[in-house]
């Protein structure tokens, strides 16, 4: 069984990215774009990691991550947030809420692959 | 590069390191005979170079690790720093098999060297000063090129830790990847706590690392849990003392790694013998045993040499003393559990107790875990593939272009009908139509057909090397020749072949090509000639090896056939000289007095003839005393569709293989005599033994026996003799695709297989080659 990873982005080009990347590495990826949509889908189904962009419309990538730790079966699961060199203050933000960690825009492919093998290890 | 990639990568690596390997051993051979050649000097180079560039893209690290070494030796050869030795090109040609090895093998993350690569390593490391750093690790380029340094790290999660998503255990492994680790863990107040929670985090870990990546890889496994939970990391410079050590250990652990490869070998070797094949085992033991000494005297270890020395002689002695009994294997069991104890005395040394205790607990393999080492489990092996000329693949394409465009043509058919138009004109083009989509159905076959064919090159190629290598272990003059390399034959042929082929042509260097001092009392040319070589016979191929040696001779073959009770006198005297060579292929003779280290332990050309057969081919031997001896073996050219001679018996079908049929003839019924109750046969001047294939085949013919005037007879060319085969009647030549048998079926031996007839039913297809032996031994059994 692939794990399964859900990737939300409000860009469509960076979620692109990340389900090539992810699928090819042997991930299964199910993409959503805001926050809301990517809560919907996850307590819908079940994810083995989220990975989420923190500025989205609807809901933010931080809300987002409040939320699922509320849910039980997000308690302790991997959630990873994509931010950009200019809201680096958003990761202890973001590691208060319960980020396990975290990736700067703009990554390498191999980066991003780096940090998810990391935390699904 | 994603993983996805790289999987792909491999896939195509690995063929493309196969024919390099094959190119590498040519130019090595090449090399031998013009060692200052700079030319071929750069083409070694650069396939060794070509090999390790495409090996590190395609991830095998091990592989372009160990292909590095070897390289750099060359590159030396290159600068003329260093002379190209027939030592160093011996080595060479071992990191040929050995890389052969490690691709059939994956990149395995075990760390441990293969015998053969410790021993490649052994030999060329006094030509690489530099060697014994960059060997110790194999992660990565720019790891090996730090020095180890040792952290001493502190991890106290936060309490939290779980809700993050994080385990603190996945990071304490991630440490563990980097070097030699040692873990402890702290129970903080986890047992004093009354109201504990199974959701926290209570355990803490200190960790001493020693590894030879930068702090950043160290620093970088904590990035995410640095700020909320407690991470020390501090690094501790080894002192000189520190690293003289560890380089010590480092030596110590390749060392005691490769031996115990050798033992789990050994043991391996001795489980075969105890089954039942001590030709094998006791091969694989002598191997082991001999790498055991090699790597035992390139480290040093005065009282390993020793016990490897013991050991081997005890290989050697039961070797030589042919069958193997009970006594003899636990004598062996006995001298590989001493060299396993040996020097396990007080003087010995810390890092050789070490060694001991870590030789000692060794697990023998179990038979369970004797079937699990095979190369096919290994990780990333894949089904066979098959590479085909891109020409042929584009013809494939046009046939299954063009027939589709034919078959558009008939639902056309179904409409005018349906309209009712006037059949005449119709039933012209339906059949025309008809002719055109077999015609390419035929193509389209044919060119299918095609892809399995594959040149002989293939495994010719490994035969210089071969030649070469018992030529300079006899310390003969041998030149192989080889002729035809282009040949094609069915892929199976090709893909078995090599075995029966290489058995051949080892025993043509071993015991057909006389001694230098022999060759030079008899006038013959100082250089021994084997010729190799293909071509095709009508739909057949023939692969000829001949040699100019001692040639067999008939007069002693029948003699020891005697002694050895195959044949009886009575049998021999009968015997043409053909016949008698064919002895050779009797199962258990041999002629050689003396058992060499490279054949002649008598189950050889049994078994070479068995492969033969196999693959439903032939072999005739041609020999002149003291001239030479010519082998030649005849396949089908193709194994999927052969011809066939379709007859009846007692109101029964079944086929004949074509290859085996020398002529079918009628002959009077009179012409048949009876001597001891054997019926021959005068046909066109010779005398054939008779057998009646409804009786070979226990066919009860329902019908009366009729007293025929004539029988049809078909003369059968088997490599154990010529016989006529009778049957009621020949119904015609038909081309049928065999299918191997199944089941209980397939322990039958009269039979080869089934076949497939065009209208879709299944007959027998009978084994004539050897019918007629079957027949005798049961003719000897009665």
């Amino acid at each position: 069984m692939p794990k399964r990873i859900l990737a939300v982005d409000d860009s469509a080009t960076m979620r692109q990215l990340v389900k090539m990347t992810l699928t090819r590495a042997g991930f299964e990826v199910v993409e959503a774009e805001d926050g809301a949509k990517g809560l919907q889908k996850a307590t819908a189904e079940t994810f083995d990691m989220v990975l989420s962009d923190i500025n989205m419309p609807v809901m933010t990538g931080l809300e987002l991550l409040r939320n699922l730790r509320k849910l039980a079966q997000y308690k302790f699961t991997p959630i990873v947030l994509v931010t950009t060199e200019s809201q680096l203050e958003k990761k202890t933000e973001g590691k208060a809420a319960g980020a396990t960690g975290w990736i700067v825009k703009p990554f390498e492919p191999e980066q991003l692959l780096a940090v998810v093998t990391k935390v699904l290890r | 590069m994603d993983f996805g990639d790289l999987e792909q990568l491999k896939a195509s690596f690995r063929p493309e390191a196969a024919d390099l390997l094959a190119d590498l051993g040519v130019s090595l051979l090449q090399l031998e005979q013009d060692p200052h050649n700079i030319e071929v000097v750069n083409s070694v180079f650069r396939a060794m170079h070509t090999l390790k560039g495409s090996g590190a893209t395609a991830g095998f690290r091990r592989l372009v690790n160990f292909v590095h070494h070897v390289e750099e030796v060359f590159n030396r050869i290159r600068n003329r720093q260093l002379e190209a030795t027939p030592e160093l090109i011996d080595a060479a040609l071992k990191a040929c098999d050995c890389c052969a090895m490690l691709l059939e093998l994956g990149d395995t993350d075990s760390d441990t060297p293969l015998p053969l690569e410790t021993e490649v390593l052994a030999a060329i490391g006094p030509f690489l000063p530099e060697m014994e750093a960059a060997v110790s690790k194999n992660r990565g380029a720019n790891a090996t090129a730090g020095r180890p340094a040792r952290y001493k790290i502190g991890f106290q999660p936060n309490r939290e830790i779980f809700f993050s998503g994080t385990d603190p255990a996945s990071l304490l492994l991630e440490l563990t990847d980097l070097g030699t680790i040692a873990i402890r863990c702290e129970m903080g107040d986890l047992l004093s706590t009354e109201d504990y929670d199974p959701e926290k985090c209570y355990l803490g870990w200190e960790v001493s690392l020693e590894t030879i990546q930068p702090d950043d890889a160290v620093r970088g496994i904590f990035q995410f849990v640095e700020e909320d939970c407690g991470v020390t990391i501090a690094r501790a410079e080894p002192t000189a003392a520190d690293r003289a050590k560890s380089k010590n250990k480092g030596k110590d652990d390749r060392f005691r790694g490769a031996a115990v490869q050798c033992f789990t070998a050994l043991g391996y070797a001795l489980e075969q013998c105890q089954s039942g094949d001590e030709k094998q085992g006791l091969g694989n033991a002598h191997r082991a045993a001999q790498t055991l000494l090699s790597v035992s005297k390139a480290h040093g270890h005065a009282q390993a040499v020793a016990a490897a020395e013991k050991l081997l002689d005890g290989i050697e002695a039961a070797r030589q003393g042919g069958i193997l009994d009970g006594g003899c294997l636990e004598k062996m069991q006995l001298l590989i559990g001493s060299a396993r104890t040996t020097a396990d005395s007080p003087t010995v040394d810390a890092p050789t107790v070490d060694l001991l205790t870590a030789v000692v607990s060794t697990p023998v393999p179990s038979k369970t875990e004797e079937a699990s080492p095979a190369p096919d489990a290994a990780p990333g092996s894949a089904a066979p593939s098959i590479r085909v000329d891109s020409v042929k693949l584009d013809v494939l394409m046009r046939l299954a272009g063009e027939l589709l465009v034919a078959r558009g043509a008939l639902p056309s058919f179904a409409d005018r009908i349906e309209r009712e138009e006037p059949p005449t004109n119709m039933a012209k083009e339906m059949r025309d139509a008809g002719a055109k989509v077999s015609r390419l159905a035929d193509d389209l076959q044919a060119t299918v057909m095609s892809i399995r064919m594959m040149p002989v090159r293939q495994v010719f190629q490994r035969f210089p090397r071969l030649v070469r290598d018992i030529a300079r272990t006899l310390d003969k003059n041998i030149e192989l020749h080889v002729t035809g390399e282009a040949t094609e034959l069915d892929k199976t042929v090709i893909d078995s072949i090599g075995d029966p082929l290489t058995h051949i042509i080892r025993n043509s260097a071993d015991h057909g090509i006389e001694s230098k001092a022999d060759r030079a009392q008899q006038g013959k040319p100082a250089i021994g000639r084997i010729d190799l070589s293909a071509f095709t016979r009508g739909s057949n191929v023939v692969i000829e090896i001949k040699d100019d040696g001692k040639g067999l001779d008939a007069a002693k073959l029948k003699r020891r056939a005697v002694e050895k009770g195959l044949l009886t006198e009575a049998q021999v005297a009968v015997m043409d000289e053909q016949e008698a060579f064919k002895i050779i292929m009797a199962p258990g003779f041999s002629t050689v007095d003396q058992v060499t280290d490279l054949s002649g332990r008598g189950v050889g050309m049994d078994v070479v003839r068995l492969a033969v057969e196999a693959m439903r081919g032939v072999i005739h031997i041609k020999s002149e005393l003291g001239k030479g001896t010519c082998l030649r073996i005849e396949f089908p050219a193709s194994l999927l569709v052969s011809k066939g001679i379709l007859v009846l018996i007692a109101g029964q079908r079944v086929v004949l293989p074509m290859e085996t049929i020398r002529i079918m003839v009628k002959i009077p019924q009179e012409t048949v005599k009876s001597i001891h109750g054997q019926q021959i046969a005068l046909v066109r001047g010779a005398v054939f033994p008779l057998i009646a294939l409804a009786d070979a085949l226990c066919f009860d013919s329902m019908e009366e026996k009729k007293e025929r005037s004539e029988l049809a007879v078909a003369i059968i060319d088997a490599a154990s003799g010529s016989y006529g085969l009778v049957v009621d009647q020949f119904l015609g030549e038909v081309e049928v695709v065999i299918k191997p048998l199944n089941g209980v079926l397939a322990k039958v031996p009269e039979y080869v297989g089934a076949a497939i007839m065009a209208n879709g039913n299944t007959v027998l297809v009978v084994n004539t080659e050897r019918l007629f032996s079957l027949q005798r031994d049961a003719a000897i059994v009665k």
